[in-house]
């Protein structure tokens, strides 16, 4: 690294130098002096310049199409750490309590410590309860006629390599084992994502023909694939 | 976990870290507003950074939900020591290089573009009064700069994104990436000379 004194014309500033002086995070005796190598080197002014031009085409990245976060993400977040807190908060209070005391152990004998840190884990294994199942889907499993309950046959058809359920109303297909009410980001079948979607799995094209909306999960998202644009 | 390390961090910064701290502990004792103020305050923050990181929209809304699920699980360990932002941000770095190092390969995301590079749909546009040749000509720059971005070292990528884009000090990158400040300016320097290279070629 180029560390002579600044005002040695003779050597150029490195890149090192010029950037942090580009963003002012130098020392200003070393500000001075790197200013007073830029006074009398062209050179090093250009590659200044330079590397202020592509700090400024990275910072203007955000002011071009700052990232939004989708919509639908927060209530997603509150979903998902509603379902958390529901499954055994205890559990969870017992196993810091337990890491805590671990902790003091640790520093003062790592021998028991190592054996002691098989503890919460045995302790997690026997305590273990499952967590609840999600609900299942608000589908019907019986319908009322005139002559009383009769069992009907829930419509499924297979596409994507999943299996779906259509729904009472019969226009839309949700796969199989999604728990109701979950929030969802929707699709057009027009979009370049919907198109991406039905480039991949072309079967799921069927299910949308007659204008039904489709409910599947696809790369950790719950998506609603639509018939439109 | 990283939330243990972060409550040993010691920058000052009192009357900020106060008002986190209040907020941290209305959370806890279950004032739901707080939960809502905090995702509010650090949802477009921490999704622009894994975006910026990981370059699919996609994705980065998974790194986003998994961040915050991080956060609150592990908020009672802030104690005010360094901002709640840089606390959260440590959180997110920390856990978009784990997500990242896992996923060496990546399956077709829904917001790619069949030329592999990363796509800036579902961005919104900044400015309405640009025309539209200038917005066009902007966003292949956008474009440019992004994919560019997207193929520098990671380790150069989180410093370029935390002083370009957040507009942070190297105070505070070193704080979040936990390395020395000489250490900051080598990781911007060689980033942006990586990308000027990058953004030489026609």
């Amino acid at each position: 690294m180029n560390r002579q004194h600044p005002e040695n014309l003779l050597h150029h500033l490195d890149t090192e130098q010029l950037s942090a002086y580009l963003d002012r995070e130098v020392e200003a005796a070393e500000e001075r002096a790197l200013e007073s190598h830029l006074a009398g080197c062209a050179a090093c002014r250009s590659r200044l310049e330079s590397l202020r031009g592509v700090a400024a085409r990275v910072g203007r990245l955000n002011q071009l199409a700052p990232p939004v976060p989708p919509p639908w993400l927060g209530a997603q977040v509150r979903h998902h750490w509603k379902l958390r807190q529901q499954q055994g908060p205890w559990l969870m209070r017992v196993a810091r309590g337990v890491g805590r005391d671990l902790r003091g152990w640790v520093l003062g004998a790592p021998r028991m410590a190592a054996a002691a840190l098989l503890v919460p884990i045995a302790f997690s294994l026997l305590a273990y309860t499952p967590p609840p199942l999600p609900e299942p889907p608000n589908l019907p499993l019986m319908v009322d006629v005139s002559e009383g309950l009769t069992a009907v046959q829930l419509t499924t058809s297979r596409a994507a390599g999943k299996t779906f359920v259509l729904s009472k109303r019969g226009d839309v297909w949700m796969e199989e084992g999604l728990p109701a009410g979950s929030p969802y980001q929707r699709v057009a079948a027009g979009s370049p994502a919907g198109r991406a979607l039905l480039t991949r799995y072309r079967d799921l094209g069927y299910l949308l023909a007659d204008g039904s909306r489709v409910v599947l999960r696809y790369q950790r998202s719950t998506l609603e694939l639509w018939a439109g644009s | 976990m990283e939330a243990a390390t972060l409550t040993h961090s010691s920058s000052p910064a009192a009357p900020l870290a106060s008002q986190d701290l209040a907020l941290v502990e209305r959370h806890r004792v279950g004032d739901a507003r707080a939960f809502e103020e905090i995702y509010q305050r650090y949802d477009q923050m921490v999704y622009a950074l894994a975006l910026r990181l990981c370059s699919e929209p996609e994705q980065a809304a998974d790194l986003t939900q998994e961040v915050f699920l991080r956060v609150f699980q592990n908020i009672h360990h802030f104690r005010g020591l360094s901002s709640l932002k840089t606390w959260i941000f440590r959180i997110a770095i920390n856990h978009c290089r784990r997500s990242l190092g896992r996923r060496r390969f990546h399956w077709l995301s829904l917001f790619e573009e069949p030329s592999g590079e990363p796509s800036v749909i579902g961005l919104t546009l900044a400015d309405p009064n640009r025309g539209p040749e200038e917005l066009a000509v902007a966003s292949d720059d956008s474009r440019r700069v992004t994919a560019a971005l997207a193929r520098l070292p990671l380790h150069s990528r989180e410093a370029i994104v935390l002083r370009d884009l957040e507009g942070m000090s190297y105070e505070e990158i070193a704080e979040i990436l936990s390395i020395r400040i000489g250490t900051v300016r080598s990781r911007i320097a060689r980033g942006r000379e990586q990308l000027r290279s990058l953004l030489e070629v026609p």
